[in-house]
């Protein structure tokens, strides 16, 4: 047999030569591109985790020792505002150096802000390495009239990765990206105990001189927070940018050892953050990290009467006073702070693809507050970590 | 794209590897093929690079090993290698050694030269055209051996 004669004889065999894989190769690619997603998932989770504990384990980690050298005192102070007398409040201070005078405690909440970036997608297939092929030339070669492989059906999540309730249809002139607006609604569960601090005026409570009641607690209770956003969202591969803003209320109340200090905090925050989201027809489940700048503004009071304490002759009960004749304005002060917060969140496209809701949950921590003096002896509340519950609802206006 | 990695690999398992493997890589560079041509070319080619990163990772190049025994003197006529069984072809080609399969679909089938097949597979020319003749070889031989197996049978029954 010639030498061109076998070979052209066997490659003319094999051509039209076709063998249907069994099901188990489709079951098997399905799997694996499920448990990769997984995986990828697990990642996004333990990176932002990670960030926020090795910012918590940075804070925590700087600590200052401080003196104590403020006297037991009795004073009286009589404050006018505006012409007004206010009522004279007797109180009487007990350091702890009085109580343990050996002892020294340690200051709190002289916290360095924490470098955090914002987390980028570990698999990014446009960066992986193209295909090696040797010979760029032989490809108008082969031969393809026949090797007629089965028809493939692949479901809408298949086709090109895409989601049509998410990425919509294929075209060359559509954006890359996304973009969306909507509103965020969020109620708070405290997952650590906020605690209070006092100082003596107009020292700031957080490097002036500590008052006894500095490790009491406080509740925090942070009901609602109303956040509208705007969203970028890059196509096909689940990346995206979102910027917010947000109004918080919060009943608070400041248990000092005089007394029980009661208000309100209202708060207007910036915040922006980066998700990664992972797609499945109408759903989508995204990992977000963001970050949150907020103006506080703290007040104390019943009502609108502001709310102070007082003692009895007898001394140990405390007594909530306020004015009834409303003469007193409420007592407040304003600080800046500064949280981060990891969280995921679902989304399910509704029958008009460009309106979805949104449900998640998130930890928050405050890891910034600003050192705030004060004027009276107004308790001030370090923020807690909190647990964040949202629902939400947004519009897409370009598909 | 069955049927090519059937063609390179040595049994039914370890082409369905190789499928899986091609149609994951496909999903992964989907984004990436834009206007290159037949997208069965496409996948064709990374069907059989597959394949051949198959072939490299196991590195099992027992190129030198004669299962065959005895030479033959005998020669295969076109007849015989055109009324043979598709299925029986493929099943002598999986059976050779992995190095001379390779080599055997690469130039046989595909038409590479042995300078492209010495570069795909790391081996130099000399090798690939000695791989090849011995695959060529011992590829008549088991189709000459199935034919006179076949003869005995029919002359016995």
């Amino acid at each position: 047999m010639a030498h061109k004669d076998f070979e052209n004889i066997v490659k003319g065999r094999f051509q039209g030569f076709e063998s249907a894989p069994p099901e188990s190769v489709w079951s098997n690619i399905s799997d694996f591109r499920d448990r990769r997603r997984k995986r990828l998932l697990y990642l996004w989770w333990l990176l932002p985790i990670l960030a926020v504990a090795g910012g918590g384990i940075a804070l925590y980690s700087v600590n200052a020792s401080e003196d104590h050298t403020t006297n037991s005192q009795h004073t009286e102070k009589q404050v006018n505002y505006k012409g007004l007398n206010k009522q004279t409040i007797k109180h009487k201070k007990v350091t702890k150096k009085e109580l343990n005078p050996d002892k020294t405690v340690s200051q709190h909440n002289v916290v360095l802000p924490s470098t955090q970036q914002t987390s980028t997608p570990l698999h990014n297939p446009e960066q992986e390495a193209p295909i090696n092929d040797f010979t760029p030339n032989r490809k108008a070669n082969i031969p393809l009239s026949k090797m007629v492989v089965r028809p493939i059906q692949f479901s809408a999540t298949v086709i090109d990765g895409l989601s049509p309730w998410f990425d919509g249809i294929r075209r060359d002139n559509i954006s890359s990206w996304t973009q969306s607006f909507g509103i965020q609604l969020g109620s708070f569960f405290t997952a650590s105990r906020a605690k209070v601090y006092t100082a003596e005026p107009p020292n700031s409570v957080l490097s002036g001189q500590l008052n006894s009641e500095g490790s009491n607690n406080a509740t925090y209770q942070r009901f609602l927070e109303i956040a509208p956003y705007y969203e970028w969202k890059r196509r096909y591969n689940g990346f995206g940018i979102r910027a917010n803003l947000a109004f918080a209320a919060t009943n608070i109340s400041a248990n000092t050892g005089n007394g029980t200090f009661l208000g309100n905090q209202k708060s207007y925050g910036l915040g922006i953050g980066s998700s990664y989201a992972f797609v499945r027809r109408r759903f989508q489940a995204s990992a977000y990290l963001q970050f949150q700048g907020e103006a506080l503004t703290t007040r104390y009071s019943i009502g609108d009467n502001y709310a102070w304490f007082g003692m009895d002759n007898e001394g140990g009960i405390q007594t909530i006073t306020t004015d009834p004749n409303n003469t007193i304005p409420p007592s407040s002060y304003n600080q800046w702070v500064v949280s981060g917060e990891v969280g995921i969140r679902g989304e399910y496209a509704l029958r008009n693809p460009l309106w979805r809701l949104q449900a998640g949950i998130g930890y928050r921590n405050y890891f910034w507050q600003q050192n705030v003096p004060i004027e009276s002896n107004e308790a001030v509340i370090v923020l807690p970590q909190l647990i964040h519950f949202n629902l939400g609802v947004s519009y897409r206006f370009r598909y | 794209m069955r049927g090519v990695a059937l063609r390179y690999a040595s049994c039914e398992e370890a082409a369905d590897d190789i499928l899986q493997d091609t149609f994951i890589k496909a999903f992964d560079q989907l984004k990436n093929y834009q206007d290159q041509g037949n997208l069965g070319g496409w996948l064709y080619r990374i069907t059989v690079n597959t394949a051949l990163q198959a072939y490299r990772k196991q590195k099992s190049r027992n190129t030198h090993e004669d299962t065959y025994g005895q030479e033959s003197t005998g020669f295969v006529s076109n007849e015989s290698l055109e009324n043979m069984k598709l299925e029986d072809l493929l099943k002598l080609i999986q059976e050779l050694p992995e190095g001379f399969r390779m080599v055997f679909n690469l130039r046989a089938i595909e038409g590479y030269t042995h300078k492209e097949i010495g570069e795909m597979l790391g081996i130099n020319e000399g090798t690939s055209k000695s791989q090849y003749a011995r695959a060529k070889k011992q590829l008549q031989e088991r189709i000459l051996a199935e034919e006179n197996e076949l003869k005995t049978r029919s002359y016995g029954s």
